[in-house]
């Protein structure tokens, strides 16, 4: 019996080894992988752009990694393997630019709206967003971290503007990303978030909520840059992409869920 | 599910515990039957750091050492590329992690060999290295068994680390656990479900066969009965 147990145990470890000879046998040999770090308010768009994309270029495997653009700047800093750095905002590209970490110069794709997302059912429709954040209901306020979200910047300067920043700052919570301000609202751990357009838009978000954009008077344009990181072993590839994701078709997609001048 | 995560966690967990096996069991005996007991307490203390340790305090430590300061100048100019953001970062990260799991079960289980059988050895002639092999091991089975398991899956689970000092790259460093981070960031409840199961499952069956072999506890219950 402890024989059994002993053979069970350690068979765990012989799995790997033995499994190395077989996955290496079954790649594929020319296929390239592009990997892009993209902005967590991409999440919904960019697969809709990459399955496209991927039909062209059957060779090329595009590996996307979502999260918040400061976090990626600050791996690029360190030397992060990434092709392609879709930012959401022009910031964090330029000060790559300046520092030389860039291929070629930034390449604007798209322009981020900011809105108030709720849950269905909670408040009224149609009411100003000052209004909703003033709401005696509401209890806690979901944003993105602004020291290195975009979309949490400007919803910090938006409430700056409108003068609800220190009035409200019991009340805020911040998630890393924007997906993770979004989920907090979800859940029903705070009443509103602020989040981009293109998530308030997305399948889940539209279904279980509604949203108010904030004017665009309160905080300046969101606009969204790209680069290609210098290191790329794949220039050609990543030009490929790129010259995609600016072409009409993608642009087109881009606007559907949102992004626009 | 995605599988090329769950492997990739298996492969870092596996080398993992290689590693550890080669720096853990000369620390264990030197901890365990070494002569320099203020020494042995400052290891001990050392080793055990990461059990109480915030991962985010370790990971920012290695962020600093792996970085364009510490070793990790060394090793990209020996390697050609960097530890920060590759899978021999992972493993040094996951080594340090997981030292006290296989250091702290192997030294226990040394100690608790009998003396008298390991002196009536080196009396007959034997050499350390074959009283090591011949008496010691056989008799520590146990804490070789409990170290084994733990350290592994102990890697597998891994996350705060492996998130600041690998910074989830698919296929290189998106282990398991990150992966599964990824789904429910993504709002993949679904997939992020079948992933959470599949970790519970393993890890509940592998303290399962663990403790299965070990069940002194409840015969010496048995005894008061």
């Amino acid at each position: 019996m402890c024989f059994l147990y002993f053979t069970s145990l350690f068979s765990f470890f012989l799995i790997p080894p033995f499994s190395v000879c077989f996955a290496q046998s079954q790649k594929p040999l020319q296929t390239s992988t592009l990997t892009v770090a993209a902005a967590a308010d991409l999440r919904f768009v960019l697969p809709e752009i990459i399955s496209p994309f991927q039909t062209l270029n059957p060779d090329v495997k595009v590996e996307v990694i979502y999260g918040a653009s400061g976090k990626f700047y600050e791996q690029i800093l360190r030397g992060a393997p990434f092709d392609i750095f879709l930012s959401a905002d022009k910031e964090y590209p330029f000060l790559l630019y300046t520092k030389g970490y860039v291929a070629e110069e930034p390449f604007q794709y798209a322009v981020g709206r900011l809105v108030l997302w709720m849950r269905k059912g909670l408040f009224g429709e149609g009411k100003d967003w000052k209004e909703l954040l003033t709401n005696k209901k509401v209890s806690k306020i979901a944003l993105a971290n602004p020291l290195h979200a975009p979309y949490g910047k400007a919803a910090k300067t938006a409430l700056e503007n409108a003068g609800l920043w220190e009035k409200l700052d019991s009340k805020f919570v911040y998630g890393e990303n924007v997906i993770q301000a979004f989920q907090f609202a979800e859940e029903k751990d705070a009443e509103l978030a602020f989040i981009p357009l293109a998530i308030a838009l997305s399948p889940k978000a539209s279904k279980e909520g509604n949203y108010v954009e904030i004017p665009l008077s309160f905080y300046p344009k969101i606009l969204q840059y790209g680069i290609i990181i210098k290191k790329t072993a794949n220039l050609s590839i990543a030009k490929k992409f790129k010259d995609y994701l600016l072409s009409e078709e993608s642009q087109k997609t881009l606007k559907k869920y949102g992004f626009g001048p | 599910m995605d599988w090329i995560a769950l492997w990739l966690s298996l492969k870092l967990s596996f080398w993992t515990t290689i590693c550890l096996y080669l720096l853990g069991i000369p620390l264990a005996y030197w901890l365990s039957f070494g002569k320099k007991r203020k020494w042995k307490i400052l290891v001990d203390s050392i080793v055990s750091l990461p059990l109480v340790l915030p991962p985010t305090v370790l990971g920012f430590y290695l962020l600093i050492l792996f970085g364009n300061s510490g070793i990790g100048t060394v090793y990209s100019k020996l390697f050609g590329k960097s530890l920060v953001f590759s899978f021999e970062g992972l493993l040094i990260a996951s080594i340090i992690y997981s030292l006290p799991f296989m250091v702290q079960n192997l030294a226990g289980a040394f100690s608790l060999v009998d003396s008298k059988l390991i002196e009536a050895s080196l009396c007959c002639g034997e050499s350390q290295w074959n009283t090591f092999f011949k008496v010691i091991f056989p008799l520590s089975l146990q804490g070789f068994l409990r170290g084994t398991v733990l350290s592994f899956t102990h890697t597998l689970g891994e996350f705060g680390i492996v998130l600041m000092v690998g910074g989830d790259i698919p296929g290189k460093t998106r282990t398991i656990s990150i992966a599964l981070y990824d789904q429910v960031e993504g709002l993949n409840y679904q997939g992020a479900n079948t992933t959470a199961l599949v970790l519970l499952l393993f890890s509940f069956f592998v303290l399962f066969l663990v403790y299965s072999t070990s069940n002194s506890q409840w015969k010496r219950k048995n005894l008061f009965i």
